[in-house]
Parts: C-alpha cells; sequence; structure tokens
C-alpha cells in the first residue's frame, strides 16, 4: 500500500524592528538575562500594550511578497494559557482577523514546480525564554525575547515531501531577508517552524496528525519529517493505533515524542483584546507600504541576468544570499562593471569564505572597497594579478585597499614624460612602418604599440601608451 | 474650620486668600484620619505624616508664586487598584499584599505634577470586584475632600450613592487606565467621587490628558483641545431634554421609594425649564435592553477578568504558592491568594470562553453590547440626558449569600458602562430611614459638560449650602 505523505508548515518568523510589539524595549537579539524587559512586557498590573506600527508594516510587506489579501480591518485576539514564559498567561495574537489571508508561493524542486498556498499570515508577540539546566529544583526565567514582534505563515496542507518542505522554507527565509522583514537566523530562533503531517493512502481521506513543534533548522525540518513518515508508516503498516498529539524532535537522536495528546490540547479561550483598537487602514496606506519593498530575487535575477549579461548560474550564486546580492549592488555604486565586479566576487571573495577566512555577514572591508578595488584592476590603476594579494590584505591587516596599495607599492605609476621620450624613440627607431601607418596601413600600429609596452613594461598602463602613440602617429 | 463636606472648590478659594496653608488642611485632615479611620476602616494604606507634609509644603510653594491648579493642595485618597509608585498598590487582594509598584498610574504622575496631596489609599473590593461602597467612604467620612476611584459597571455612580455624593464615570477613554491593574479592560475607567459635580468638573479638567501609553485613550476634544468641564457649571437646564423611562422605573427590582425620589427629581428638572421626554424608552424597553444588559455584562467582564487575572500566577510578583510543578504552584498561589467572588468571576469568565460556549455566551453578549449602544445612539436623538436610579433600592444591609440577585442590583448603572457613556450620581433624596437615594445621568459620549450641568442644576436647588 503506498502511503501520501501531507504536510502543512506553521513558521514563526521575528520581525526587525527596533523595539518589541507592544512596548519600547529593544529587540535586538541577546543581551544580559532580562536586560531587556520593563513592567510592560514582563506583565506588571497596570501596564497596557502600545503598538509599534512598524511591525505591522512588515506584516503588511510579507503578505505582499507572498501574494496575500491585506485586510483593511484588523484586530487583536488574546490566546490565554498558563507557562512562566508567558507572562501576562496570555498571548496577543489574530485568530479571527488576521492582517494577511489567501496567498500563495512557488517552489522548485527536482520534481518540478510546486505552488503552496498561503492561509494566513498573522501578528503575535513571542514568549520569554526558560532555562532549565542550571538547578533540578528550579528554571529560570529570561524575558528578553517576551514581546518581540513575530509573524505565523500558516499554509495550507500543501506538501508531500521533506524536500519540498525544506525548499519552502528556504524559500520563504530567502524572501524575508529580501524584502528586510526577518533577518531568517533560524540558529538564533528569529525563524523557527511546526510541521503538521499526517499519512493516508493515496485517495483516502487524511490520516492522524502530528505536530512537530519549534524545528530551528533545515535539516531539522527534514529529518523530523523523514521520522515521521517512518513512524506513522510503521504504525499503519502494522496496525498500530496514531494518535492526534504535539511532538518534540531531538536532534541527538534524529526521532520525535509525544509532548501532549489532543485530549489535553489547551483550549485556549481566545477573545478579543480590548486594549487594543482594531487597525483600519487605507488603501492608499497598504500602496504605500508596498510600493517601499525592496526588490526581491526574482526581479534581481533578471536584471543580472538580462540588463547586465550575467550568466544564469553565476546569478543564481550571486542571489542565493541577500548579503552577497546587497554587496555585489553596493559594490557596482563604485564602479558599474558588473561582469568583472561578479567575476571577482564569486571567485577571489568567495574562496577567502569558503576557506573560513572571513563571514559573509561579518565582512572586514565594505563593499564600496571591494568596489574601489576592482575599478582600481580593470581601470590599470593596479594591475589585475595583484589584486588577489591586495585582498589577502585587507582582510589580515583590515586596511582600506588604498592603505594595502600605499603599504605594498601596488600602483601603476605612470610618468608622462617617460611615456613621451620612448615613444619619440620608437618613431625615430622605425620609420618604415611609421610611414606605412600613415599611407593607411592601421596594422603596423600593433607593431609600434609592441614596440613601446616593451621599452615601457610596468612604468605605464596600455591605454596611457596607446592614447600618446596615437596622438604622435597623427601629429 | 468644619472639615465634613468641604468642597474642592472652597478649598480652592481658601488656600489661594491664605486662610488656611495647605500644610494646616493636610494636618487637620490626618488628625481626621488618625481619629476615625481606626473604627470606619475606609483607608486601607496612609501615607507617612512626613511624606504627606512634604507635599503640602510643596504645594504651598506653588501657591504662593501663583502657579496652583485646581488640586494643588487639596487632600485626596486613591483607590488601591490605581498603582502608586513606592507605596503598597494590593488592590485588596492576598495576591498583591506585599507589592510594591515601580511606577505610578498615569493619574498619579498627573496629580503629584500639582502636588495634589495624597493621604492614602482606600479600601475596596479585591481587584474592583464586588458590591461594598468604595472609595465613597473615604470622602463620605471626610477623610479626604474627593477620592479617585474605578469604575467597570457603576461602582463610581454606587459609591456616591450610598455616601450621599457626586461620582461622575467619565466616557470610557477619556482618562488614562495606564496605572489603573485591570478588571475588564473594555469597560475599567477611572473617576472621581467629590462632594458636588462642579467639583467632579474640577478633577475631570486635572485628570483627563492624551496619553499614548493607553491606545484607548483619547483624552481631548475631537479639535484636539482639552476640554474644560466647568463651562456649563451653574448654567441651568433650561431647554435641555430629559429622558425619564417610567417604563424602566416599573421595573420589578425598583423600589417605590427610589423610583418617587427620581420622579421627584424629573419634576424639579422639569420647574427649572428642562422638557421631559417619556416616549424615547419605548422601544428600548419593550426590548427589554436593561434586562439583557446586566448578564450580557457579567458574561464579558467576567471573561475579561479571567484572562486579565492569569497574569497573577506567582512567578513574577505576588503571592507564591508552593507545589512539586508549575501548575501545582500556580493552582496554590492563585487557591490562597485570590478571595470566593473573584474566583467565582474567574470560572465564569473561563466558562462563557471555552471552546463550547464562546458562541452561546461571549459572542451572543458582544451582539447585545452593540445593540445597546446603537439603542442609545438611537434615544440620544431626541435627548440630552436620561435620567435613571443608580440603585435600584437601598437596603441597610448587604445579602453577599446570593450572587445573582447582588448581579441585579447594577441594573441602573451597567448600561452606560457597557455602552462607554459618561454618567454621574447624585444624591435626590432619602429613604424614610434617612439613607441617601442616587440618580444618574447619562449623556452623550464625550458629552460630560452636559452631564455635570444637569447634576450641578440639581444640587443647587436640592443642597443650597455646598
Amino acid at each position: 500500500m503506498k502511503l501520501i505523505p501531507t504536510i502543512g508548515l506553521e513558521i514563526h518568523a521575528e520581525l526587525m524592528t527596533n523595539s518589541k510589539v507592544f512596548c519600547s524595549c529593544s529587540a535586538a537579539y541577546g543581551g544580559g538575562p532580562n536586560s531587556r524587559c520593563c513592567p510592560g512586557c514582563s506583565a506588571f498590573p497596570g501596564t497596557l500594550p502600545a503598538l509599534n506600527k512598524k511591525a505591522v508594516e512588515l506584516i503588511i510587506k510579507a503578505g505582499a511578497v507572498m501574494n496575500c489579501e491585506i485586510s483593511r480591518f484588523t484586530r487583536w485576539d488574546r490566546k490565554n494559557y498558563f507557562y512562566p514564559d508567558l507572562p501576562r498567561a496570555y498571548q496577543i495574537s489574530q485568530l479571527f482577523r488576521p492582517v494577511c489571508k489567501n496567498g500563495y508561493v512557488d517552489i522548485e524542486t527536482p520534481q518540478g514546480k510546486t505552488r503552496i498556498k498561503i492561509t494566513q499570515i498573522h501578528l503575535e508577540e513571542d514568549a520569554g525564554k526558560l532555562i532549565h539546566d542550571r538547578s533540578p529544583k528550579y528554571s529560570l526565567a529570561d524575558y528578553n525575547r517576551s514581546g518581540m514582534a513575530l509573524i505565523e505563515i500558516v499554509t495550507a496542507p500543501d506538501f508531500h515531501s521533506a524536500e519540498e518542505a525544506c525548499a519552502f522554507v528556504e524559500k520563504i527565509r530567502n524572501m524575508l531577508r529580501y524584502a528586510d522583514i526577518c533577518d531568517g537566523r533560524m540558529e538564533q530562533g528569529s525563524l523557527r517552524c511546526d510541521v503538521n503531517i499526517s499519512l493516508a493512502p493515496e485517495g483516502a481521506p487524511l490520516g492522524v496528525r502530528a505536530e512537530i513543534k519549534n524545528l530551528n533548522s533545515i535539516r531539522s525540518i527534514s529529518r523530523a519529517i523523514e521520522y515521521e513518515i517512518y513512524r506513522h508508516t510503521q504504525a499503519i503498516n502494522n496496525n498500530q493505533p496514531l494518535y492526534q498529539q504535539t511532538r518534540r524532535f531531538s536532534d541527538a537522536t534524529g526521532e520525535t515524542e509525544a509532548l501532549r495528546d489532543k485530549e489535553n490540547a489547551h483550549d485556549y479561550r481566545y477573545l478579543p483584546d480590548p486594549n487594543i483598537p482594531p487597525i483600519v487602514l487605507a488603501e492608499s496606506e497598504i500602496e504605500a507600504i508596498i510600493a517601499a519593498i525592496p526588490e526581491m530575487p526574482e526581479k534581481r535575477f533578471a536584471r543580472y541576468t538580462e540588463e547586465m549579461g550575467i550568466t544564469k548560474s553565476d546569478a543564481e550564486i550571486l542571489l542565493e544570499s541577500k548579503t552577497l546580492s546587497d554587496l555585489f549592488e553596493n559594490a557596482l555604486k563604485e564602479y558599474d562593471n558588473p561582469k568583472s565586479m561578479c567575476a571577482f566576487i564569486l571567485t577571489e571573495l568567495l574562496r577567502r569564505v569558503n576557506l573560513g577566512e572571513i563571514e559573509l555577514e561579518n565582512l572586514p572591508f565594505s563593499a564600496s572597497d571591494i568596489g574601489r578595488l576592482v575599478k582600481y584592476g580593470y581601470t590599470d590603476k593596479i594591475s589585475r594579478g595583484d589584486m588577489k594579494e591586495i585582498l589577502r590584505g585587507m582582510i589580515e591587516k583590515n586596511k582600506t585597499p588604498e592603505e594595502i596599495c600605499d603599504d605594498g607599492g601596488y600602483w601603476i605609476k605612470e610618468d608622462l614624460s617617460l611615456v613621451e621620450s620612448v615613444i619619440d624613440e620608437v618613431i625615430k627607431n622605425n620609420p618604415n612602418p611609421v610611414a606605412q601607418y600613415k599611407n593607411g596601413e592601421q596594422k603596423v600600429f600593433g607593431f609600434l604599440m609592441g614596440q613601446a609596452s616593451k621599452a615601457l613594461k610596468g612604468k605605464a598602463t596600455p591605454v596611457a601608451i596607446k592614447e600618446m602613440l596615437e596622438s604622435k602617429l597623427k601629429g | 474650620m468644619e472639615l465634613m463636606n468641604q468642597t474642592v472648590k472652597n478649598l480652592r478659594q481658601s488656600l489661594d486668600r491664605r486662610e488656611i496653608s495647605a500644610r494646616e488642611l493636610a494636618l487637620e485632615y490626618l488628625d481626621l484620619i488618625g481619629e476615625l479611620n481606626p473604627a470606619l476602616q475606609a483607608l486601607a494604606g496612609v501615607y507617612d505624616e512626613g511624606e504627606v507634609l512634604a507635599c503640602a509644603e510643596n504645594a504651598q510653594k506653588l501657591i504662593d508664586k501663583g502657579n496652583a491648579s485646581a488640586l494643588t493642595g487639596i487632600p485626596a485618597a486613591i483607590s488601591d487598584n490605581i498603582l502608586t509608585s513606592g507605596r503598597a498598590t494590593s488592590c485588596a487582594s492576598k495576591m498583591l499584599e506585599n507589592f510594591i509598584p515601580p511606577f505610578d498610574a498615569d493619574v498619579i504622575e498627573t496629580l503629584k505634577e500639582t502636588e495634589c496631596v495624597i493621604l492614602g489609599k482606600t479600601v475596596m473590593d479585591e481587584f474592583g470586584i464586588g458590591h461594598s461602597p468604595k472609595s465613597g467612604a473615604a470622602v463620605g467620612a471626610g477623610l479626604a475632600v474627593f477620592a479617585l476611584g474605578t469604575d467597570t459597571g457603576g461602582a463610581l455612580g454606587q459609591s456616591a450613592a450610598f455616601n450621599g455624593l457626586t461620582g461622575l464615570r467619565p466616557t470610557y477613554g477619556r482618562v488614562s487606565r495606564f496605572g489603573l491593574a485591570s478588571f475588564a479592560s473594555s469597560l475599567d475607567q477611572i473617576g472621581p467621587i467629590a462632594q458636588t459635580a462642579e467639583d467632579c468638573a474640577m478633577i475631570l479638567n486635572v485628570i483627563s490628558n492624551p496619553d499614548k501609553r493607553d491606545a484607548v485613550c483619547f483624552g481631548r476634544n475631537n479639535r484636539g483641545q482639552a476640554e474644560d468641564f466647568t463651562a456649563k457649571i451653574g448654567a441651568g437646564v433650561k431647554g435641555l431634554k430629559i429622558a425619564v423611562p417610567e417604563q424602566f422605573l416599573n421595573h420589578q427590582t425598583i423600589s417605590e421609594q427610589t423610583k418617587n425620589a427620581v420622579l421627584d427629581a424629573a419634576k424639579e428638572f422639569e420647574n427649572q425649564g428642562a422638557v421631559l421626554i417619556n416616549s424615547a424608552f419605548e422601544r428600548a424597553s419593550k426590548t427589554e435592553m436593561f434586562d439583557y444588559a446586566v448578564p450580557a455584562y457579567y458574561i464579558i467582564s467576567s471573561a475579561e477578568a479571567s484572562s486579565n487575572l492569569s497574569r497573577y500566577d506567582g512567578v513574577n510578583y505576588g503571592l507564591r504558592g508552593v507545589g512539586e510543578t508549575y501548575y501545582e504552584q500556580i493552582a496554590d498561589s492563585r487557591g490562597r491568594g485570590f478571595g470566593d467572588e473573584v474566583k467565582r468571576r474567574i470560572l465564569f469568565g473561563n466558562f462563557v470562553l471555552s471552546d463550547n460556549n464562546y458562541n452561546n455566551y461571549f459572542k451572543k453578549a458582544l451582539a447585545l453590547r452593540q445593540k445597546i449602544k446603537a439603542e442609545y445612539d438611537e434615544i440620544f436623538k431626541t435627548v440630552d440626558i436620561i435620567l435613571t436610579p443608580t440603585l435600584p433600592k437601598i437596603s441597610e444591609t448587604f445579602d453577599y449569600s446570593d450572587p445573582a440577585s447582588m448581579y441585579h442590583t447594577d441594573i441602573c448603572t451597567i448600561p452606560p458602562a457597557l455602552a462607554g457613556l459618561p454618567s454621574a450620581s447624585t444624591t435626590c433624596g432619602y429613604t424614610t430611614c434617612g439613607l441617601p437615594i442616587g440618580m444618574t445621568l447619562t449623556g452623550k459620549k464625550s458629552d460630560e459638560q452636559t452631564v455635570l450641568q444637569v447634576a450641578d442644576c440639581f444640587e443647587r436647588i436640592f443642597n443650597p449650602d455646598l
């Protein structure tokens, strides 16, 4: 019997807001325990939520890039449950009137293209963090994360393999990064994924569903799904019962274990939050927010390949990471030569990254430094062969390309009077070719150029020699 | 100086004319508190003499510089669910017995800026949930010139009525709720209890300010300006249209004495030139608006309370219970920390919000609330003010044994609270055994001016000495 897995995802993405969603505490990652919380996000009596408008802007952008309908009327609900990481004992979320719904995202796997439907995207707040390993007797609570702005992206059960699910999460992560919505750092928990999965024979009604909570890497998503497919298949083939459960995946064992059954499922007792008035957005406001979305990867791909003449495979490598693509774009502002820039970045710069000498997210130089370095190489201010050496100097000494060129004497020095005297000499010593050239035999120019270049090797750029020679021959 | 029944207005004049200093005034009140409060227990926490006098000295400096505002140097009491930085704020709950807030409520910040002299915190029902006379007791006993109390389903008006005072529930959102420990967030509002409507107007002028920390607070009128709520004080009621819902006055819960006192007041308004309109309530009476308002209120307020009070789990602050697991520990914290009435509302709130009951109870209550609002909109197309009793009957004792019948004593004050409308209660008569009977004047949204104007008109006739 062939069993078909049916999978839906819930992706939580932390928004790149400066402050938390309902108070003015910093939303930066890290910080000492409870150093980024206030009476508001630790739920003191008398405190009230004050909505961060930036969060609404970002979820509208998320909805737009995922082809959702954006609601002009949106409202907040309380999801009530007791847990020590949730100081108010309710999470402010959106059940009834989410900001975005009915969208889609197309993904591509080796099996082909698939359209994944987005059921809804809503805004909510994150909970704090509990630390259990300090003592067997107590747990510690850190509320730095409490109240950070999150969006939850809920998909339809449109996936049928781990591969599709992973392709989707990667695509979403990239889109969120390009639109400056979420930094997508799964290892820091700023992007997390819940998997809903069930298996059933083809054409049969859906099977018993398991929900795997809080997967924080693409690899664990893949492993958790593969394990669940195995577990469900075993149970179905051996006629063992399956239960509707919430489960947890362990990276160490590669297996999932039950957290709670449906019978013990929470009744969240949702109610509209009376403290936050509903938001009514004008069409023009929504349009203005959408218009400000940065260029998405598909558009950049078209621009790179069609306007800049970069090969498709090179464009794909550049676009895999927004940081790299941004670096490329910013470097072009210094020197608009996309092919040369792309070549240098993909070979020399990425080589350093791959060797582990530098990290893409934390480069010791700016995009403008790279742009100028490539410009010097391709405009003969320095020898192209020296660029690799100069880049290494920039990394090792943490200096600008100009400083490295100064220190290492990489600049090509042009002494125009020397060029002139050498060319005069060449013209004097080669009367026949000069006469031929003046009679219209253009091909002898190369011979004269070669003579001059040989005499001026390393002391002048070919451009300078060519210009001087041409003007002398015309004169 | 005879302090009993002193108004903010009179004391303001005495202070500004240097007939009495802020220090002398504060000392007089501290003496009275020392004498009477041990027996009355109207104040749960009295501030240190040193602290009170220091504030009075600062007030005097403002007065001497000519920078006094309406409440500078005026002794006041504050309900104990309004947070006072560094001062215990227990909400009358064992749960918060030792809770010292690290910040002030918005209204406290404002009172401190103007050097209003806070004497202490008043007793109250746990988290404002219950039916005993509250902030009004301290003012009624003369332990403070006025009090700031909180109102969810009519507590300010009822407390004023019990104590023969004037209480104003402002329009929902008029006064910032920042620093008010929530009971039912869509209904909670802070307001004054004082001797007169004019005092209430003076106090509202000070405490109604825009506050970004409370998203529902508007503070100002729709032109963004501060309003002067004393503007229509003394203007009389000539030409004003006052609705007297006679059908409602015949409601089974309303006593003859109360009904007659309210009808007498209506007659007095007519004598003063007001136009009485009885027909405005016909439809509302037919649809039993008032009967449905009480259950709708208890469903909504209990649902919100169950959620608002969930934060009291003993983890971050407040009473911490014991237990092997987190759930055992919070069960113990909450079991011991909350009183019976609060527990009853939490259980009721959880019941109406649970998966199986949401549509049958909570959703219907929300729909009823919308109907009630719409009904008021309709009534206010033809009238300026609605006159009702404040309490259906005045009892000399309280019977706590039957909560449901206690809930029905809110039948007069709940409908305006559900609709977020401003209402004031003032005394309109006395029972045969001499207890005050209160009437409630309800106005259009944001029209506190007219509400206070009508209450003031009656007070000038009924109690010309004040």
